[in-house]
């Protein structure tokens, strides 16, 4: 009979580095492997990749996305394909320009991504953005259906297209006209002094007037108090990117009456949270009586499962206040989100470029509003059976935005990337009296241009 | 309690000499008691080091390095060195100029790195002098295993095994005014409620108290240590007459003394990287009040000056390996308690 010998010490021990060593390159591989995303695929088939198409119960823009990209995998079958990456950073927020400036720096970027207009600056400069400007060359209808506006947000200084933009929205206020009529207020203010008026019988009543939380909405009303002044409009197209805020009278008289208000007891109690949620529970649950905000509050808040009986049927959408009675005015964001791409080879910039055809056409765009109650970057003019199924509320307001004497930015779209961090940081200290108007306003300016602001 | 206190004294002696005579090869002079051990030696009476490995074992054993070596050398110092090179330039992606130390000099002067450098100590200084000795304190009495200690320590340790950004979100809700419980609470007792997180004087304590009462994983280590302390001990401090205070306060804590120091260690590097409950709840502000250095390195970061948040970064690992190396010696962490 045989005897198995075991092996000796020595190379039992070789025997065990050399696995160990074996599984940790195996590991260190793995890492570096790929995400599935690039060439791969059938033969002939381009495969894209896309970082603004994944499923998302919370946001109806990615879902939207999502949606067309798997009805233009069947309509393309074998010819071009998207595979999704799932981002964490889809929506914006100052987490998502690192993200993406990682991937570039790794040469890695997706070839279609969700930007703003700083992350598009940024990635333009760092050379990694394809500049579509070639493909609208090749077809003039395709850049001739967008509105002006719209593209006027996603070009460079020389011509280049940085992105293929997404929506143009009016921005209004909502109001609850059940608290309206409780607190003896018959129409909605068309100054700001009415508006204020209206905001004593409302806090009067035990609500308060309009919902904030530091960040997005009470910039909106920032906005509106800034742009229905002379020279407010040019401000918030290009004055807030030079970061000198302290000096313009515009902007002081509106810091300082939007302050005034939260003294006065006409926001919210949670007004300075710099989380949107507070502003919006506070106007569905009836504790606020106004909010500014877009149309697609609609489908998400006032249409959505759980909110109370009514807020819908209740709730009107209004222009801004103006400083006269004929001086209203109205938020256009156009232009900020758009669809960028880091596409490399021609074949995927193609593919790209269809994709966003499909996803641009008209019939794609008239779902599109309906999906987000965003209104299209195209120049849509919807048939009457269409426009019985667009939402009243945004219609309306659209209609009427076209006759406002004041029109002008969402903050986002030009202020510069700092801006946001540095507004949410100060606020709260300014409207609970830490800092004097001039403090504020000077470090605004100063923070946003900081690299730590 | 004298003779309890020799009793621990003679324990330790009697026990020392036999973790000394593992060591095969003590040198004689140490043997003998007549000077100050040769580095070898110390290193391992305190465990470090052991025999020298025979001759046809020490390739097998330096390629069994290799993955190790090679997981740290890619994961740890690779990413170290880059960290230091670009803090010393003006990096945001987008091209690279070497600056020296500016980025240095700069964050030095700059009011907003100190105050979030003061915020962090503060932070630090909560953990360290209310959630260690609480932990400790807790862990104590739990290892007392009286009735219910099973369930206790569950409570107590599930609020550890939650994630920060998921405290940021409860705590969020707890602290807000509009329907905030906490407001609710002192309501009860005719106390106006605040508006926690925007005010300058109450947002760092709020942020504080989202984590100085989690106290988990200190209890749990702690039990360990107790379950470990021989009963002799306390026995022989029983007879002696020490009452439980005393029997814990002169035999118990000196020999928690290695624990303690991790948990401090621990709880101080915890602290000097603490951001995702302080982003999320306030972003830093009101007015910096609650910015961290790690949030500090994160606006850079966000506003893309890599450089200069890699310079905050290279402080905040500078005053990490100085916290490992200061507070190993004051606890002198890893030297043998019994």
């Amino acid at each position: 009979m045989l005897r198995r010998t075991r092996p000796p010490r020595s190379a039992r021990a070789w025997c065990r580095a050399l696995c160990a060593t074996a599984i940790a390159m195996l590991a260190l591989a793995g890492c570096g492997g790929s995400d599935g995303g690039g060439d791969g695929g059938d033969k002939g088939e381009v495969v894209i990749t896309c970082a603004f198409c994944q499923p998302s119960p919370t946001d109806p823009f990615v879902q939207f996305t999502y949606d067309a990209a798997q009805e233009f995998n069947k309509k393309f079958k074998g010819r071009y394909r998207i595979e999704t990456i799932k981002n964490q950073y889809v929506s914006t927020g100052p987490e998502r320009l690192a993200y993406y400036k990682r991937l570039a720096l790794a040469d890695d970027l997706p070839d279609i991504i969700g930007a703003n207009g700083t992350e598009r600056a940024t990635l333009a400069r760092m050379g990694k953005l394809f500049d579509y400007s070639k493909a609208f060359d090749e077809d003039p209808a395709w850049r001739d259906s967008f509105h002006e506006s719209a593209l006027d947000g996603v070009s460079g200084d020389d011509g280049q297209v940085w992105g293929i933009p997404q929506q143009r929205d009016v921005i209004g206020i909502y109001y609850n006209k059940r608290l309206f009529r409780a607190a003896g207020v018959a129409e909605f203010p068309h100054t700001w002094d009415e508006f204020e008026a209206a905001c004593e019988k409302i806090k009067a009543s035990g609500k308060a007037c309009i919902a904030f939380e530091g960040d997005w909405t009470t910039l909106l009303m920032w906005a509106n108090l800034i742009g229905t002044q002379e020279g407010g409009a040019e401000f918030l197209d290009s004055g807030l990117s030079t970061g000198e805020y302290a000096g313009n009278p515009a902007v002081v008289s509106a810091t300082e009456r939007l302050k005034a208000w939260h003294e006065a007891g006409y926001a919210n109690k949670d007004a300075l949270t710099g989380r949107y949620e507070d502003a919006a529970a506070a106007y569905v649950n009836g504790d606020a009586a106004m909010v500014a905000n877009g149309p697609w509050m609609v489908p998400l808040s006032f249409k959505a499962k759980g909110v109370p009986k009514g807020l819908y049927e209740d709730t009107g959408y209004e222009l801004s206040p103006g400083f006269t009675a004929d001086g209203r005015g109205i938020v256009v964001s156009a232009g900020g989100s758009g669809y960028s791409s880091g596409a490399k080879t021609e074949e995927e910039q193609e593919a790209v470029v269809e994709f966003l055809k499909f996803l641009t056409s008209r019939d794609k765009y008239v779902a599109f509003t309906f999906a987000t109650g965003s209104y299209p970057s195209i120049k849509v003019t919807f048939t009457d059976a269409e426009a019985k199924k667009l939402e009243p509320l945004a219609l309306g307001l659209s209609r009427a935005a076209d006759t406002v004497p004041f029109e002008y930015k969402e903050v986002h779209l030009s202020a510069p990337g700092g801006f946001q961090l540095a507004w949410t940081n100060l606020w709260p200290a300014y409207v609970k009296g830490d800092l004097s108007t001039d403090e504020f306003l000077e470090r605004l300016g100063t923070d946003t241009l900081s690299p730590t602001g | 309690m004298e003779r309890a206190l020799s009793a621990t004294t003679a324990t330790r002696e009697t026990t020392a000499p036999a973790a000394l005579d593992l060591a095969p090869a003590a040198p004689a002079r140490a043997r003998r008691g007549t000077g100050r051990l040769p580095r070898r030696a110390r290193m391992r009476d305190a465990g470090a080091a052991g025999p020298r490995p025979p001759k046809g074992m020490r390739g097998a054993i330096a390629l069994s390095l290799v993955p190790g070596v090679a997981l740290f050398v890619t994961f740890f110092l690779v990413p170290l060195g880059m960290l230091v090179v670009t803090s010393l330039a003006d990096w945001g992606g987008i091209g690279f100029e070497y600056l020296g130390l500016d980025n240095y000099s700069a964050l030095l002067s700059d009011d907003t790195f100190w105050k979030a450098a003061k915020n962090t100590l503060l932070y630090c200084a909560a953990g360290v002098f209310i959630q260690v000795p609480l932990g400790v304190i807790v862990g104590i009495m739990l290892a007392q295993r009286r009735p219910g200690w099973r369930l206790f320590r569950t409570i107590v340790f599930i609020p550890y095994v939650i994630s920060g950004a998921a405290y940021a979100l409860i705590f969020g809700l707890l602290y807000n005014p509009r329907y905030g419980l906490l407001n609710d609470a002192i309501g009860l007792f005719s106390v106006e409620g605040r508006d926690w997180l925007s005010s300058s004087s109450t947002a760092l304590p709020a942020i504080a108290g989202t984590f100085v009462f989690i106290i988990g994983f200190h209890v749990v280590l702690v039990m360990a240590e107790v379950a470990a302390i021989p009963r002799e001990l306390y026995e022989a401090a029983r007879l002696d007459g020490a009452t439980e205070w005393q029997r814990h306060r002169y035999v118990t804590l000196p020999l928690l003394r290695n624990v303690i120091g991790t948990l401090v260690l621990i709880t101080l590097l915890f602290c000097l990287a603490l951001f995702d409950v302080v982003f999320i709840m306030t972003k830093g502000g009101p007015a910096d009040a609650t910015a961290t250095l790690t949030v500090y390195a994160f606006r850079a970061y966000a506003n893309g000056a890599w450089g200069y948040a890699n310079a905050v970064g290279v402080v905040i690992v500078a005053i990490g390996l100085l916290l490992i190396v200061g507070i190993r010696r004051l606890f002198r962490i890893g030297e043998r308690t019994l």
